[in-house]
């Protein structure tokens, strides 16, 4: 299969669009969600197809209908969610699935229930307190009830069957996305890494079954051009934080020749970065397989050094910088960057901050400008580091 | 109409209280005792059986932001990387821990750090960061949240479910605790812990109560000072003590109808944390219009859930995984709409609270949901509760005239 770049970048450019076109070619029911931590088999099993959210453009932001509900001090990626509500994009979606996972999103669940009663609501609560011994107990039932929620919305209330069959499609898919990553670093200068973010964007909402074969198609492209390399590229960074769907952000490293050797975000890494466990029931492993995930800056792991997954990792992908692009009023992760930095820091690391107030052009303007000043100054650096 | 009269005498006590409080703390620790910093929705009891001395950053920061020194511990933080959106009670209280700068004399250096899940957030990215700075233990418990349905509040009772992994986790920090302390848990003192704090919240209930009253013999402004035992030394027979000279005072002043407003014409119920470095502009502000705020429900957030009696560890996962900021915003909806007509009130008023995105968010819903129960009218305070930046005097007396002359 030829990588159909165009393609896929048209799903990365607009995933809403083209979850309104397939409600309507294949009649599957689209269940909208905010949240990486969204239980992805249990959608598949039931029939669904997943979508998330839109983050907030510049029109949502000014004068928009969310600010009816929410303060200006609000999650962005909340206001685009409820806006998105708001003016009609999601009519066609059959439900909106809310996992709970920081404050802004808890809330923004009962506020999209009162401001968007036309779209179903669903909850699940993913446990902070991953360590404790009662937590996949508890996820279980919790996965068992969205199965039952999910069901009604549906029509198909999936069962052990379903559920494992699920569960091996999505192996096929995080086996796919993992080789892809793991050719990240031969890609250097061969494959933009908008090509990386339109195959995590698709595979977040196209069906296991065709976006595993996409993710391998990507990976043949770049050993077909792997053979042809003239020159490796000098820049490179990491990329860390939440969701971050901005086509832009990820224009704006190629168009400035820095590659993005690795990733740890909602829309990356964190898609696949944990084996699908075998043995026991589906629900069990599903439950284990969200357990075991990265932990990400809302879930409390006991015993974890904040910065030190990052740096192994930035270290693996043999990078100097990391970039830390956040939506404006995302608390999780704005509480992480001064430990994560010092951390890196330590190491001999550099950190960006990146502060998206979303809607404004990120490959040219104010951003653009910090990037370029930010790699230009530890290009020099890293001459006299030698 | 002027400012509150009549000195209520039970601050004088409080002094007190708070002082034993503060100095014990320090002197425990520096005696080899241990010392824990606790979130106030954290189930304290689990700590005293153990002989861990609980003390709260939160209350703490309330006092640096009344006495304005805030600011300049938040800046230090912010000096580090800190966002200026972060919570400001976080911010400051880690500028303290930094810095050691406090108007009271600072917190003793903790052996422990004690953080719920049922406040917010962020208690658990603020307990992380003094984690690691003190390098230090973090015990977490972890409420899974209650969200509306779709139309209606949620059930008062707790899922089942969520109740199991709170107790199990209770049990896992009575298993740390025993590995700091290298003391057994003991069920029995559990047992006394809990009906002290039974004890106290049922007078805390009283004496907010006597709100009920017109004229009311105290505003909201009092129970925000007053409030500070039940969240601090709850358990105690000291608190119990305490509470019930409040409750002896407020009756009193209550049977001769003594109101703490001259010329009580209007009554309000507050939503959210109070704004702590202009409590005392805004009771005179109010009191001099002769409007009594006689109620909120912040503090009655420490009066509303009996801890049941029973198996100790289901009633506290119960209790703790329940209470108003853990619960979807239909039910705080309720609550605010409850307090309304219990009290007796004209309106509300809801401080948006810039640092308290939980409390905050949804609130001009909740305002509506309200509304549409009890009739009565409201108006939205842009503030924060620590930080002064967002605080603008023309722009928020202004707004509070308007709303109350429209009451004619």
């Amino acid at each position: 299969m030829v990588f159909d770049r165009d393609r896929v970048k048209g799903i990365a450019a607009d995933p809403i669009a083209h979850a309104r076109v397939a409600r309507e070619q294949t009649g599957r029911p689209v269940i909208a969600t905010l949240s990486s931590w969204a239980p992805h088999e249990v959608i598949e099993a039931a029939g669904g197809t997943e979508v998330r959210l839109p983050a907030p453009d510049g029109g949502a932001m000014q004068g928009n209908r969310a600010r009816a509900h929410l303060q200006a001090a609000s999650c962005f990626l909340c206001q685009g969610a409820l806006e998105a509500g708001l003016d009609g994009s999601l009519d066609f979606v059959d439900a909106v699935l809310f996992v709970q996972t920081c404050d802004a999103q808890q809330n923004l669940s009962d506020i999209f229930k009162i401001a968007v009663p036309s779209i179903p609501v669903l909850d699940m609560y993913m446990p902070v307190n991953r360590t404790s011994r009662g937590a996949a107990a508890y996820l279980e039932k919790e996965i068992e009830r969205v199965c039952r929620d999910l069901g009604a919305i549906t029509g198909k209330t999936p069962g052990p069957d379903e559920l494992g069959s699920a569960l091996d499609a999505r192996r096929e898919q995080v086996d796919a996305l993992s080789a892809l990553y793991g050719s990240r670093i031969e890609a250097d200068g061969l494959v933009p890494a908008m090509d990386f973010y339109s195959v995590c964007v698709a595979s977040s909402c196209l069906p296991p079954s065709q976006a595993a074969p996409i993710a391998r198609s990507l990976v043949e492209d770049i050993r077909s051009k792997a053979a042809v390399r003239e020159c490796p590229v000098e820049r490179s960074c990491m990329l860390v934080g939440s969701t971050l769907p901005y086509p832009g952000l990820y224009e704006l490293f190629d168009r400035i020749g820095v590659a993005v050797r690795d990733d740890d975000l909602s829309l990356g890494r964190r898609l696949f970065d944990h084996p699908v466990p075998a043995g026991g029931s589906p629900v069990e492993r599903i439950a284990r397989g969200m357990l075991d995930r990265s932990s990400g800056a809302t879930k409390f792991d006991d015993g974890l050094v904040r910065g030190s997954g990052l740096l192994r990792a930035a270290r693996r992908a043999g990078v100097k910088h990391v970039v830390m692009p956040v939506l404006k009023f995302c608390d999780p992760w704005a509480w992480d960057f001064p430990a994560v930095r010092d951390r890196l820091e330590a190491a001999g690391m550099g950190m960006l901050l990146l502060e998206l107030a979303g809607g404004e052009d990120l490959a040219a303007g104010t951003i653009r400008n910090r990037v370029e000043a930010y790699f230009e100054m530890g290009s020099v650096g890293d001459l006299f580091d030698g | 109409m002027g400012k509150p009269v009549d000195r209520i005498r039970a601050f004088d006590l409080l002094k007190g209280v708070m002082k034993r409080h503060y100095t014990w703390a320090k002197v425990y620790g520096k005696l080899g005792g241990k010392v824990a910093w606790v979130t106030s929705g954290a189930p304290v009891e689990l700590l005293l059986p153990f002989g861990i001395y609980p003390v709260y950053p939160e209350s703490h920061g309330a006092i640096c932001a009344a006495r304005r020194m805030s600011p300049e511990l938040m800046e230090v933080v912010e000096k580090r990387g800190y966002s200026q959106d972060l919570c400001a009670y976080a911010l400051s209280d880690i500028g303290h821990a930094i810095t050691g700068k406090s108007p009271v004399g600072g917190l003793p250096r903790p052996d422990l750090l004690f953080c719920c899940t049922n406040i917010c957030g962020t208690v658990l990215k603020w307990y992380q960061a003094l984690a690691e700075h003190f390098r230090v233990p973090l015990v977490m418990v972890d409420t899974p949240f209650i969200p509306d349905e779709t139309t209606c509040a949620a059930p008062v009772a707790v899922p089942p479910h969520s109740v199991t992994f709170v107790k199990k986790q209770l049990g896992e920090a009575v298993e740390s605790f025993e590995r700091i302390t290298r003391k057994s848990y003991s069920e029995r003192k559990l047992r006394k812990v809990l009906d002290r704090s039974r004890e106290a919240m049922n007078l805390w209930k009283a004496v907010l109560e006597t709100g009920k009253h017109h004229p009311a013999p105290m505003t909201c402004f009092d129970a925000f000072i007053l409030l500070n035992p039940i969240v601090t030394v709850r358990g105690t027979s000291g608190c119990v003590r305490f509470y019930r000279k409040v409750l002896d005072e407020m009756n009193r002043r209550a049977a001769v109808k003594k109101g703490r407003v001259p010329d009580e014409r209007l009554r309000l119920v507050w939503d959210n944390i109070p704004v702590w470095y202009k409590m005392k502009d805004l009771s005179t502000f109010f009191s001099e219009r002769g409007v009594c705020l006689v109620a909120d429900t912040y503090t009655n957030a420490w009066a509303d859930n009996e801890i049941r009696e029973g198996e100790p560890l289901d009633a506290m996962a119960e209790i703790y995984t329940g209470i108003f900021l853990n619960r979807g915003l239909r039910s705080r909806a309720d609550v605010l709409a409850r307090l309304v007509r219990k009290y007796e009130a004209d309106g509300m008023i809801l401080h948006s609270n810039r640092s308290c995105k939980p409390y905050s968010f949804g609130q001009y819903d909740a305002l509506r949901l309200a509304h549409e129960s009890t009739g009565k009218p409201g108006f939205i305070l842009e503030a924060d509760h620590v930080s002064p930046r967002h605080w603008d005097d023309k722009r928020v007396f202004n707004g509070l005239q308007t709303f109350l002359e429209s009451f004619g």
